[in-house]
């Protein structure tokens, strides 16, 4: 891999591989999560629907294809208090052209383009864009009641994390889209591109000749003030918050979110991952085996750590009836965790499962760009190869202290109100 | 070894693989990736939800309940010597299966001891342990999982669609049953589907990742025995042309509108090739696909949104278009694409977005075959339907703007169905 700077908060590295038939361009904008997020949002989403020669659905969705199917994507996410912007495109290489044009150089132009052309040009986007892309966020913010396993989790998050930047959605509210004008979209770019921290990948056989300097071109052209992002907030379990809401729906959902007080990067909470794993990750682990398996409470019960916050979820899918026993399953596990109640074999399990993963990182594209860039933020980002080097390093007793030091802060339920959903007519 | 090889290279794609057939009739392909350090592996088995009614040369016709195929799924993981995932538990392999309206799928992916995770793949789903104790404690699991998608809003709009649009098929029940049908399954109707079903004539093996060829297909003729089996009889399903009813709806905790439309083909008169399979995905993406005008359109007019998508529904018995979305008017959406698609039908499309539509097509398949579960994928097709591997590309190297009106004029358009799930 190799790394360089391209102005101020500004980085960029390309991994060189020629495993892939693709080469991914990405560029990641990271910002405090805050009442900005719809703003935010909004503004990279618009990035991603064309460029000022490409304005409109039809001729830039055309022009992907006619790069042969170039894929554009843009998504927002919360990496600890930060909110993560990126866009990408996925171009197939120059061999697989029909006519040898050149994709990966037309690529990375359209990709600048589409970063760059309305701040430096400093005209707003098409009415009609603006209206849409208002809209596509909006619905997209509202359809997160459709799937109740991740409502309930991100409720039980929400609940957790209140009056943090985590504790927000990431791409913001219905309310504060809403109230989004032209002017509100020049300063989101703005504080994309001139205030955010950068962090830039690209990934495949050769470098684009042309990415890293038209960046820094632009870059250049941009008044950048970058100012370094705030700590996360990492906060012991207080008072236990229990929560339950009810809706027309047919299966309770039971979510326990867990809080050490602690946070940090990999190499900080190796322990936790590998006591999370055990206690709820792989098949092998004692969620799986007894609140599924032996008890046949759930079809779903698992466990997952969230980086930088201290956080553990677990969630699971239950019969209304059967939510108190599976509470009452769920930590009995967590107990058994910290009393060490669990066999060397099952450290051996999780240490060879995480690792088998991690082993094929660097072999999937997408899975290699989100290694580096979910670890954008971190100082000195672990490799795969270190990660596991760090796994199996960890010893029963850190993985027993890290179990004790989760206490559960907020119990979420969503039960069914009672009223069957209509039958279909 | 008792195999019949054959090697198939796609030079533009720069792929190669090997198809073999066991003496048991096992179809196995590979596709070796020698700069990857990622193995994909499958094992399966041409039974789905939709086999509820069968019989294996002249025995008499047998009828077992609904969901019973995803039940066996379940159930085969647990062996008389202790449970596949304690296995590999040991190797570190990340296992999974799923079933689907027509297969069975075991799988897992890995990076290291990949032989030894072939063979616990291969001796499991070989190796089946059923008693009634282990069929009851599987029925609480399956129940969650059937109360859990009864939740599901995209799932409730696709299977309230296929009862709109079939009467007999069982492609319009669901693949895990319900929670009653599940409580009919014994032991013994376990062992009657997978004595029938789980014959290695009616499996196949497909694998994509950094082996070597001649030691997977070793451990294949070592593990894999031939069994004498007389010919499954699948049912001949009598679903006539037309549909149940145009229009279903129902009210759920949603926040818009979810659709689900479809137009029934005639499916006398589809044979589910790779060209029509393909003819069909190019009609989908040049009516309505997001190259089309009219996905632009939509998109403006505020008629759908991100989760729009389009997809060839087919399999033994059925084919159908199916378009699914959120949209505040549904039956607006539905007229707009009817209307587009008669309009292909009577005037062709437009030669530039022909030769846009086919780059797009050709430039991802290049890009799935990446992927190893991408290549697996496409083996599993060849497996079932009897397409030739890679020959996508050469499909579409061939196709003309004629062969996509062609497709447009086949279509019924008055034979369509409307699925809704309102906001309550």
């Amino acid at each position: 891999m190799t790394e360089k700077t391209l102005a101020d908060g500004v980085k960029y590295s390309f991994v060189k591989t020629d495993r892939f038939k693709t080469t991914v361009m990405s560029i990641g904008f990271y910002l405090p999560l805050s009442r900005n997020n719809a703003a935010n949002t909004l503004a990279l989403n618009l990035m991603k629907s064309g460029t000022e020669s490409l304005p409109d659905t039809y001729s830039f969705q055309r022009r992907l294809a006619s790069l042969y199917g170039a894929s554009a994507v843009a998504w927002t996410a919360k990496i600890g208090d930060c909110q993560e912007l990126r866009i990408a495109l996925t171009v197939n290489d120059d061999r697989y052209s029909l006519n040898a044009e050149p994709t990966v150089n037309l690529g990375s132009q359209l990709l600048c383009d589409m970063v760059f052309g309305r701040v430096l040009s400093d005209t707003d986007y098409p009415k009609e864009a603006v209206l849409r892309e208002k809209r596509l966020l909006k619905e997209n913010i509202l359809a997160k009641l459709n799937d109740k396993r991740t409502y309930a989790r991100n409720r039980c998050e929400q609940i957790m994390c209140e009056g943090e930047g985590y504790g927000l959605d990431p791409e913001g509210n219905i309310d504060d889209v809403d109230r989004l004008e032209n002017a509100d979209i020049r300063e989101a770019l703005k504080r994309l591109t001139e205030e955010a921290f950068v962090s830039v990948q690209v990934i495949g056989a050769a470098e684009p000749s042309d990415f890293a300097r038209l960046l820094a071109q632009n870059f250049t052209k941009i008044n950048r003030r970058f100012a370094f992002l705030p700590l996360d907030t990492v906060k012991a379990s207080s008072d236990l918050k229990e929560v339950t809401e009810k809706m027309p729906v047919k299966q309770g959902k039971l979510v326990m979110g867990f809080k050490n007080g602690i946070g940090g990067n990999d190499r900080d909470t190796v322990a936790d991952w590998i006591m999370t794993d055990i206690f709820g990750g792989g098949p092998y682990s004692k969620l799986f085996c007894n609140v599924r398996e032996k008890l046949s409470l759930c079809y779903y019960c698992s466990a997952r750590p969230t980086r930088r916050k201290g956080i553990i979820v677990v969630d699971s899918g239950v019969e209304e009836a059967n939510i108190e026993a599976a509470r009452i399953a769920i930590l009995q596990q967590l107990s058994d965790m910290a009393d060490g109640n669990f066999e060397d074999k099952d450290i051996n399990s999780s240490k060879l499962s995480l690792c088998d993963t991690i082993g094929s990182v660097e072999s999937d594209q997408n899975m290699l760009l989100r290694w580096y860039a979910s670890r954008s933020l971190d100082e000195a980002p672990v490799t795969p190869d270190e990660m596991c080097r760090l796994i199996n390093k960890v010893t029963r007793e850190d993985i027993m202290a890290a179990a004790k030091n989760f206490t559960l802060d907020t119990i979420y339920t969503l039960r069914p109100d009672g009223s069957e959903s209509e039958a279909e007519q | 070894m008792s195999f019949e090889i054959r090697k198939i290279t796609d030079k533009n794609a720069n792929e190669n693989c090997t198809v073999a057939i066991h003496s048991s009739g096992l179809k196995v392909y590979l596709n070796e990736k020698p700069h990857l350090n990622i193995n994909y592996a499958v094992f399966g088995t041409h039974y789905g939800s939709v086999d509820t009614e069968f019989s294996l040369g002249d025995a008499p016709k047998i009828q077992v309940p609904e969901g019973i195929a995803h039940f066996l799924e379940h159930k085969l993981f647990e062996g008389e010597d202790g449970d596949a995932f304690e296995k590999y538990a040991v190797t570190g392999a990340s296992a999974n299966a799923y079933t689907s309206f027509d297969r069975t799928c075991y799988l897992f992916s890995c990076s290291e001891r990949f032989y030894e995770n072939l063979d616990i793949l291969l001796s499991f789903v070989s190796s089946p342990y059923f008693t009634p104790e282990t069929v009851q404690k599987e029925q609480g699991i399956i129940g969650q999982e059937i109360r859990m998608y009864e939740d599901v809003p995209d799932w409730r709009v696709l299977f309230n669609l296929l009862r709109g649009m079939y009467h007999n098929h069982p492609v319009n029940v669901e693949i895990a049953g319900t929670v009653e049908s599940i409580a009919e399954i014994t032991d013994k109707t376990l062992y009657d589907c997978y004595n029938t079903f789980y014959n290695p004539s009616n499996m196949f093996v497909a694998l994509s990742g950094n082996f070597d060829c001649d030691k997977v297909l070793e451990i294949i003729d070592q593990k894999i025995k031939p069994r004498d089996t007389a010919p499954i009889n699948r049912s001949q399903f009598s679903e006539p042309d037309s549909i149940v009813k145009p229009y279903t709806e129902q009210k759920m905790a949603v926040a818009m509108p979810l659709f689900a439309f479809g137009i029934k083909d005639n499916v006398a008169k589809i044979g589910c090739t790779l060209k029509q399979k393909l003819q069909t995905e190019m009609l989908l993406d040049t009516a309505v696909g997001k190259i089309s005008p009219l996905y632009s359109r939509l998109l403006n007019e505020g008629l759908i949104n991100s989760r729009f998508g389009t997809e060839f529904f087919y399999g033994h018995g059925y084919s159908a278009l199916l378009f699914e979305g959120e949209s505040k008017d549904p039956k607006a959406v539905t007229e707009l694409i009817k209307a587009e698609i008669k309009k292909i039908a009577q005037n062709g499309i437009d030669p530039d977005l022909f030769q846009d539509a086919r780059r797009n097509l050709y430039g991802q398949q290049i890009r799935a075959l990446d992927d190893p579960e991408g290549v697996v994928d496409d083996f599993l097709l060849a497996a079932i339907c009897g397409y030739e591997p890679y020959d996508t590309l050469n499909v579409l190297r061939d196709m003309t703007a004629e062969d996509i009106t062609e497709r447009a004029k086949e279509l019924d358009l008055e034979n369509t169905s409307l699925s809704v799930i309102l906001p309550l």
